[in-house]
């Protein structure tokens, strides 16, 4: 199988100072959906922040490492030219444009290559995956649910026509009726695209239920990789990220007061 | 009668101005503070057209316009550029610096006497009689008829092009609007551009009626408070905004003192900053935001 990206080594510092990342390694393979799992701070936002490109309000850098995408060297890449490689990310807040309505915040990405004539359809696609958003389509984004932004969020993304969908927190903060909702809704844009996903969540449950294979991160390094079977049987993991087990929990919780002992002394 | 169609003319005039402020603004979040003065720089190339390539009315307006269309871009692309992804501070004051820089100039260049634009161009700016007791110069009717045709054409482009939409979509979220493909600066150049055109047909229609010398920025300074009245985002709020300006302002110069003309905007801005600072169609935007 090949792999569409190919994350080595990579190390990121904001602000030239604080390390954020050091040395991810991961893949995501082609046509297949990866997992990211981590909790807060872990790093996992950054990681696909370096993926699809900083921009200089950031003051983020790619200190070291390589990302390849498609076989190519994209390692630094900025906004928008990683967009036309074919990465685009659904962010973790901020995800729709809340002064314009649905329809308009799917016709507003940019579409340089699809012909005016062809938008109409690009739009009923989306539509059709997300149903619930056909019936909203006048309505301003900024008056959606949180499940229904996501929604709308994931269809903006579609209308880029990535080659590597990257979602940044797909279940954080929604509902668990509509996460499972969205979570048919993804694998049916799976099933008939087979499009290349990287998923970050805190949630192993919705990580396991969606992807194939998955990376655990922990410190802005990976811990831990393995297909989502071996993952789902892997007692850390069970212990951090399924809520089962209670010496698990503990560790975690000592592991997060040294970590924050060590910045405080920093 | 008079004094409804000198509420309407100077509305107009607000409105027209006004709308430059608004569409920077809406986009990119950036005051513009040289914008009274791109606006009377907007007249000064006319001078400069009529004087030096066509004394024709019409084709000289037309190429003013043109020329307006390149000062805008090349505000954009030579200075507002680089303060994209700067503090806002920064670029506010970079503006202001700009319209001193263009004062300076423009005295330099046409000089600090008044110019008469209209015998120049040998417009004759007739009254129009209207019916018996109201009657309005040809360059404001103009001015009533350019605003309305230029605040449509903003809302038809803002509501229903594609790259309007990116606009509006730019200024609520410039990240997001970045991570889905939109080229910001495409986009700030467009705002730009449209604010300078629209501010030159102010001016040179403003130059026509009465006379022009670089002072008159100082009417780009009073459509200020009408833009921020309406919410500076807002653009139909700019138009009502202009509109609550005049109409004090005319009241005031009619039933108590001509005087108080230059004064009224400012009691206006400041009321309506104590009150309302986000203005009365504006984003109500958390203050404190990073």
């Amino acid at each position: 199988m090949t792999d569409i990206l190919e994350i080595t080594d990579l190390e990121v510092t904001y602000q030239r100072s604080i390390l954020a990342l050091h040395g991810v390694n991961l893949r995501v393979a082609k046509g297949q959906i990866t997992s990211l799992l981590g909790a807060n701070g872990a790093g996992k936002s950054t990681t696909l922040r370096a993926i699809s490109g900083f921009i200089g309000l950031d003051n983020a850098r790619v200190n070291a490492g390589r990302v390849r995408f498609r076989g190519e060297d994209i390692t630094g890449l900025q906004l928008p030219r990683t967009i036309h490689k074919g990465i685009v990310l659904v962010p973790e807040r901020d995800k729709v444009f809340t002064n314009l309505t649905v329809a308009e915040n799917l016709e507003v990405v940019a579409t340089s290559r699809e012909e005016g004539s062809k938008w109409q359809q690009i739009e009923e696609e989306i539509f059709v995956y997300f149903p619930r958003l056909a019936k909203l389509r006048n309505k301003p984004a900024g008056l959606l649910s949180g499940g229904e932004r996501q929604m709308l969020a994931i269809g903006g993304a579609l209308v880029c026509r990535p080659q590597l969908l990257l979602i940044d927190e797909l279940s954080l903060g929604l509902a668990p009726v509509i996460v499972d909702e969205i979570i048919e809704r993804l694998r049916e844009v799976h099933a008939k695209t087979e499009l290349s996903m990287l998923l970050v969540e805190q949630s192993a449950a919705v990580a396991f239920a969606l992807a194939s294979y998955g990376f655990v991160l922990e410190n802005g390094k990976v811990e831990l990789e393995g297909a989502t079977e071996d993952l789902r049987s892997n007692q850390k993991v069970l212990d951090l990220y399924l809520g089962t087990g209670s010496t698990g929990r503990a560790d975690y919780l000592a592991n997060a007061r040294r970590r924050f002992e060590e910045r405080a002394n920093v | 009668m008079q004094i409804v169609a000198n509420i309407v003319v100077l509305t107009s005039l607000y409105a027209l101005v006004a709308s430059g402020y608004v569409l920077v603004y809406k986009v990119s979040r950036v005051l513009n503070l040289a914008h009274g003065e791109l606006m009377i720089l907007g007249a000064y190339l006319l001078v400069a057209t009529s004087a030096g390539i066509t004394s024709d009315p019409l084709i000289a307006i037309a190429l003013t316009a043109v020329f307006s269309i390149i000062v805008g871009l090349s505000v954009y692309l030579l200075l507002m550029r680089e303060m994209t992804g700067q503090p806002v501070l920064a670029a506010v004051l970079t503006t202001v610096a700009l319209g001193i820089l263009l004062r300076g100039a423009m005295v330099l260049i046409w000089g600090p006497q008044q110019l008469n634009v209209a015998s120049m161009l040998s417009f004759e700016n007739a009254s129009v009689v209207l019916t018996d007791s109201i009657r309005v110069s040809t360059a404001s009717l103009w001015l009533v008829i350019c605003t309305v045709v230029v605040y449509l054409g903003l809302l038809a482009f803002l509501h229903m092009s594609r790259w309007g939409m990116r606009m509006r979509a730019s200024g609520q979220n410039p990240l997001l609007a970045a991570q889905r493909g939109i080229n910001l600066h495409t986009v700030y150049a467009l705002a730009w551009t449209l604010s300078t055109f629209s501010g030159s047909i102010a001016g040179v229609l403003v130059a026509l009626d009465s006379r022009l010398d670089v002072n008159m920025a100082v009417i780009g300074l009073k459509a200020f408070p009408a833009a921020l009245v309406g919410g500076l985002d807002s653009l139909h709020g700019a138009l009502i905004g202009a509109g609550v300006i005049a109409v004090l302002e005319v009241l005031l110069i009619h039933y108590v003192n001509p005087l108080l003309s230059d004064v009224v905007p400012f009691l206006v801005l400041i009321a309506i900053l104590i009150v309302r600072p986000w203005g009365l169609f504006g984003t109500k935007e958390e203050l404190n935001r990073v």
